[in-house]
């Protein structure tokens, strides 16, 4: 027993710095294999040999070893416009947002469930049955699931179900109607639609979105993906775009074929759509041309999710999904820290805008 | 490249079933060391050969395999009382405690700092400041160091300071008065006592306690410890003991010299308590009879366990510090889920209670 002390006092640090290592090879491993074989995919021509040059020289200077230019080069092919500070997923994920963003914090401030709670003085899309860590709730009492059966049943709108826990890219997300105990889901009744998501997951009210927004996709939810900063001198908005679905789609994910599109200090859209094949659209599947649109409050929104950083500091860089409701008013959605994508930059330029800087300083302290 | 994503695949399973087989074997053997050391404060009358083969049978047939019966002859030593359902702490941590409360919520729910916004509807000492991931709060609005330091130097009331996560046992927890910038605690200003802190801490008034709880020990804040269990039926109360703080010490920790006693269902205090050393005292060290106190508005208390358990129903079991303020209304202290303690056994019997069947089938299914 005092062998197994010792020897435990002895080398746990080191394995645990040891682990922490792997981890970072093994993220910085993924996230190039990602971007090889989307570069496979596309067959985008190389960035000549200056621009190279220049986005090494750039992240050398900041201490940061680039190396490889895939990010640079995806981009710009996309775009048509490099920038030196384009951030590779391949230094953001595995350096930069570990050290701003506690990602232990995640599982719990991350669960959809949760948020409810943690941001109970902001909008959120109606809650019609929670399933917490197996428990059904309505309205944050427990309930039977007989009851959360009958909440759903009598609900004559439409619904939204989707996991609390794990999820991302829209996975398992999916809208339904109620007939009696049927849902429009693969004509699974009730009680069978909770068994195969098992626990942890909501049925929201499917948010009526502002008028402008629907305009540009009926099918899906179009939010906007702001990301926001805190420092001492408080919190920051980075970037935005707007997310609009593929036509017919439910979720607005890129990457299930939906659109980014850049949005201007005003509101206003930048005019141009950028999908993840590499296509570029200046009008939406409905016709729409996306310079004419603007977004509703877009001021409000940007108070809103600067409120709401502070509700969490564990985490420095958050990724906000902002829906805006049929009144106009800005909505929460979910808010990515652990795992966010960053290819927003494609409308909406460097990631981390003009705290580039401080930032990748932050990320070798 | 190809190569590597097999091997880590490989890798990934294997060490995480190194990492199960690593913290299982750690809280084995912590549970050993911390058993070996108490019972080398007291003469230990161990078990007969006919009640080891019993406990150990007990819990064969319920699908445990124990290492060792140390805990009951621990337990059954200091009250006199054998009980096959004793639970060890060993098989608590490694087996049972992870069954029934999810690892992964716990960093950040059981930060003290979110417990304002969890249980922002039950009372819970006032804060003065917040120190949430370097960034100082003052009623949920963000404020530099200098008016943090303002701020607690203007204060005149007793305050306690105390790390916010990764605390327990007392650790790091003062009480302190202020007068012109300058604390009581070996003189330091504010500024150094913040600085020794660094990150992630909580300033509050130091609570004024019920007269009831006050009299079992005036310089301690004296709580309660409530164990509760959420299944399908609602929130049950497993047990309640009352914690009273050692001669002349600040806080109420059993671990830093404070006593344990039995409280039943009627707020009724038991007739003996029990130090870590294994002191059987019928009085507390102020003198007051420990079988004529009881807690004013028990009934209050256990209405508001339930109604808080609720809110996190990611843990099934769950240990409450509660205290019960001047106008003898239950105040929530702070709430354990991964480190808790099962010391209780020792002044109210088997920590499960009715529910030990139950609960040691749900962790085997």
């Amino acid at each position: 027993m005092y062998i197994y002390h010792y020897i435990k006092n002895k080398y746990v640090k080191r394995g645990m710095r040891a682990y922490r290592a792997y981890r970072q090879f093994r993220d910085g491993i993924s996230a190039r294999r990602y971007m090889r074989s989307l570069m496979r995919k596309h067959n985008f021509p190389e960035l000549s040999k200056d621009q190279i040059d220049e986005a090494k020289s750039y992240y050398k200077s900041r201490g940061y070893n680039l190396i490889n230019t895939y990010w640079h080069q995806y981009y710009t092919n996309i775009n048509g416009e490099f920038h030196k500070e384009y951030m590779p997923y391949d230094i953001f994920n595995p350096i930069i947002n570990p050290r701003l963003n506690q990602i232990k914090q995640s599982p719990a401030l991350l669960d959809k469930n949760f948020t409810y709670n943690l941001f109970k003085d902001f909008n959120q899309p109606k809650r019609i049955v929670q399933n917490i860590n197996g428990f059904y709730f309505i309205n944050d009492t427990i309930v039977s699931l007989n009851e959360a059966v009958q909440a759903c049943k009598n609900y004559k709108k439409p619904l939204i179900i989707k996991p609390t826990i794990e999820t991302g890219g829209g996975k398992m997300v999916n809208l339904f109607a109620t007939d009696g105990e049927k849902t429009s889901l693969d004509n699974l009744c009730i009680k069978d639609l909770f068994k195969v998501y098992k626990k942890d997951f909501i049925l929201q009210e499917c948010l009526e979105q502002s008028d402008v927004l629907k305009s540009l996709n009926p099918s899906s939810l179009n939010t906007l993906r702001v990301v926001s900063y805190l420092n001492d001198e408080g919190v920051h908005i980075l970037n935005s775009v707007l997310r609009v679905g593929k036509d017919g789609c439910v979720t607005d994910n890129f990457s299930t074929g939906g659109l980014f599109c850049g949005i201007k200090e005003n509101g206003d859209l930048k005019g141009k759509g950028y999908n993840s094949k590499g296509g570029v659209v200046e009008m939406s599947y409905t016709g729409i041309p996306l310079k004419e649109c603007k977004i509703p409050n877009y001021i409000a929104l940007k108070d809103m999710v600067k409120s709401m950083h502070f509700v969490v500091p564990y985490f420095r860089i958050i990724s906000w999904d902002i829906g805006i409701d049929k009144n106009n008013t800005p909505c929460l959605i979910e808010y990515n820290t652990a795992r966010q994508g960053i290819d927003l930059q494609i409308a909406a330029g460097p990631y981390l805008g003009k705290f580039t800087d401080e930032i990748l300083a932050i990320g070798l302290e | 490249m190809i190569r590597y994503y097999p091997i880590k695949l490989r890798i990934k399973r294997f060490v995480s079933f190194i990492e199960g087989c690593l913290t299982k074997l750690n809280h084995r053997m912590n549970s050993r060391k911390k058993v070996r050391q108490l019972m080398s404060y007291i003469k230990i009358d161990y078990l007969t050969s006919t009640e080891n083969k019993r406990v150990r049978q007990y819990f064969k047939s319920r699908g445990y395999n124990l290492k060792h019966t140390d805990w009951h002859a621990y337990y059954r030593t200091l009250n006199g009382e054998l009980h096959e359902s004793y639970i060890p702490l060993g098989l608590f941590k490694s087996e049972l405690s992870p069954k029934l409360n999810d690892k992964l919520k716990w960093p950040a729910l059981l930060d003290k700092n979110l417990l304002y916004r969890i249980f922002s509807d039950f009372d819970q000492p006032t804060r003065i400041i917040q120190n949430i991931n370097g960034f100082y709060y003052k009623n949920d609005k963000v404020i530099s160091e200098i008016e943090a330091i303002k701020w607690v130097s203007q204060q005149t009331q007793k305050l306690i300071i105390k790390p916010s996560i990764d605390s327990g046992g007392g650790k790091k927890v003062i009480v302190f008065n202020v007068l012109n910038g300058v604390t009581s605690y070996n003189n330091f200003t504010v500024e150094q006592l913040l600085l020794l802190y660094k990150n992630d801490f909580i300033i509050q008034e130091f609570l004024e306690q019920s007269n009831a709880m006050r009299l079992l020990n005036p310089t301690s804040l004296n709580t309660l410890r409530v164990i509760s269990y959420l299944n399908r039926d609602g929130v049950n109360i497993l047990r309640v003991a009352a914690r009273i703080g050692g001669l002349n010490s600040e806080i109420d920790n059993y671990k830093a010299g404070g006593l344990l006693c039995n409280v039943d269902e009627n707020g009724q205090f038991g007739s003996f308590g029990c130090t870590k050393r294994g002191e059987i005292k019928e009085n507390t060290f102020n003198g007051a009879k420990l079988s004529e106190c009881s807690v004013p508005n028990f009934g209050l208390v256990v209405k508001m366990i339930k109604a808080m358990h609720i809110k996190i129903p990611y843990f099934k079991m769950v240990s409450w510090d509660i205290a019960i303020n001047k106008d003898d209304k239950p105040v929530l202290i702070e709430y354990n889920t991964y480190n808790q303690g099962l010391e209780v056994q020792i002044v109210t019997g088997p920590v499960f209670s009715d529910f030990t069947d139950e609960i040691l089938k749900l962790c085997k299914d």
